[in-house]
């Protein structure tokens, strides 16, 4: 029997999300769940982290989210992506949080020192101590500038930019017609545009490190 | 000059519009020094973007155990609710059972996340502690336990899963069998009694034939007679 439960648990590895997500509808299938965690945990994480502003807060909030996505689990839609369910619950989690943070005031990262923890990890590992001051305050300007978007432009530019949505999915995930999205992504690059050219004078588009970095966006 | 919308240049700068949109913008951007400068001042933000990495985590995967455990703990007792709400009532109470999953679903939640929180608060701790103090070997003995509790508890919540899975089905085979046979006996009981009931009016209506047949045969002897 428990061989049984086993060869179920490999062939589990092979359904599409939304045979899992079924199974966690129907059944409340613990196993098909953990495989959703294990294959969406890093992007949702992601996902609150840059909406947020803290990889600390993120980690909570998307454990949230997963806790969420299975109390709501008879609310999917089999007929829909699962992808585009699970981002609207990340993307929604996302905004309730930075509204509580802003009744806390909480949500200053001028005056948060821990995120200086937030650099490149490569960096952590073999970057010199120079290179890795400066890679702290480029994030932390990006960082900053991000921050500075009103919330439902930065959920455009974080999902189409880092987690590589296209415009019409999402569309899909905020609810909204293309058209909004397309205004709210030329509105969020002309405020972003405005906060980063005066902070970046020396910028040299060809630098050895983005190149790299720029052609996976969903490894974070 | 007559500019396109400052939305349409969006689609072309993800490389998501049309090839004849595309192919009017591209031939805009080779006149136009105003729209030139501001995609190409978009593609440097969006370049900039990337300066933004965040940490990578490798000890993701610790984070699963605590939530599969409860996850699998949750799917248990509504397995069981469900089933014992099946069977227990031939009329159940709507609005109770209601109530109950209400406050089962509510406390699960609490405690899920209760779980989440401090599993991933524990977790942080380890993490944080072992980048600091541990050396690549204290590192690699570590992994190697954690490696091991993990299959340890793994091994072992497949096998309360699978205990309370097996007395789940007994229970269930048991309720089947009994419905069933109760079933076989309702319907020997009604055969026995039609039965009865046939053989009964097949005996009436043979002692009456019998009755006819006389009567017709004293009616001949008497006509036949003097």
């Amino acid at each position: 029997m428990f061989k049984k439960t086993l060869s179920n648990l490999s062939g589990l590895f092979s359904i599409s999300d939304e045979q899992a997500m079924w199974r966690v509808q129907m059944d409340a299938d613990a196993q098909a769940f953990a495989l959703l965690m294990e294959r969406w945990h890093d992007r949702i994480h992601g996902l609150c982290a840059r909406m947020l502003g803290n990889v600390h807060t993120a980690e909570d909030v998307a454990q949230e989210v997963f806790a969420r996505v299975f109390e709501k689990r008879k609310d999917y839609d089999s007929d829909r992506r699962f992808s585009t369910w699970l981002w609207r619950i990340a993307v929604n989690r996302c905004y309730d949080e930075l509204r509580r943070l802003q009744r806390r005031q909480e949500f200053s990262i001028e005056h948060n020192e821990e995120e200086h923890a937030l650099v490149p990890d490569e960096l952590i590992e073999t970057g010199s101590p120079d290179q890795h001051a400066v890679a702290r305050d480029e994030a932390d300007i990006i960082r900053h500038a991000l921050a500075q978007l009103p919330e439902i432009y930065r959920a455009v530019v974080v999902l189409r930019h880092y987690h590589g949505l296209k415009l019409r999915e999402i569309a899909e995930v905020l609810d909204v017609p293309e058209g909004t999205v397309n205004s709210r992504m030329a509105e969020a690059l002309s405020q972003l545009t405005v906060l980063l050219e005066p902070r970046f004078p020396n910028f040299k588009p060809l630098r050895a490190a983005p190149e790299k970095r720029t052609r996976e966006p969903l490894l974070i | 000059m007559k500019h396109p919308h400052r939305d349409e240049w969006v689609p072309f700068l993800f490389g998501e519009s049309s090839p004849e949109a595309a192919q009017t913008l591209n031939h805009h951007l080779a006149e136009c020094a105003e729209c030139r400068g501001r995609v190409e001042a978009w593609r440097r933000t969006l370049k900039r973007l990337d300066d933004w990495q965040l940490p990578g985590q490798r000890r993701g995967s610790l984070f699963f155990q605590p939530v599969m455990k409860w996850a699998a703990a949750a799917a248990i007792v509504l397995g069981i609710g469900f089933a014992l709400g099946r069977f227990a009532s031939p009329s159940p109470d709507a609005k109770a059972m209601a109530r109950l999953e209400g406050s089962i679903k509510a406390s699960l939640a609490a405690e899920i996340e209760e779980q989440i929180r401090s599993g991933v608060a524990a977790e942080l701790q380890r993490g944080v502690a072992a980048r600091q103090f541990a050396s690549t070997t204290a590192l690699a003995a570590l992994e190697a336990r954690i490696d091991a509790a993990r299959k340890a508890d793994a091994a072992q919540l497949g096998a309360e899963f699978e205990s309370v899975l097996q007395t789940q089905q007994e229970e269930d085979r048991a309720v089947t069998q009994a419905l069933l046979s109760k079933l076989q006996e309702d319907h020997d009981r009604d055969f026995l009694s039609l039965r009865k009931d046939i053989e009964s009016v097949a005996l009436v209506a043979d002692e009456q034939l019998q009755d006819t047949h006389s009567k017709l045969l004293q009616l001949a002897a008497a006509k036949l007679g003097p």
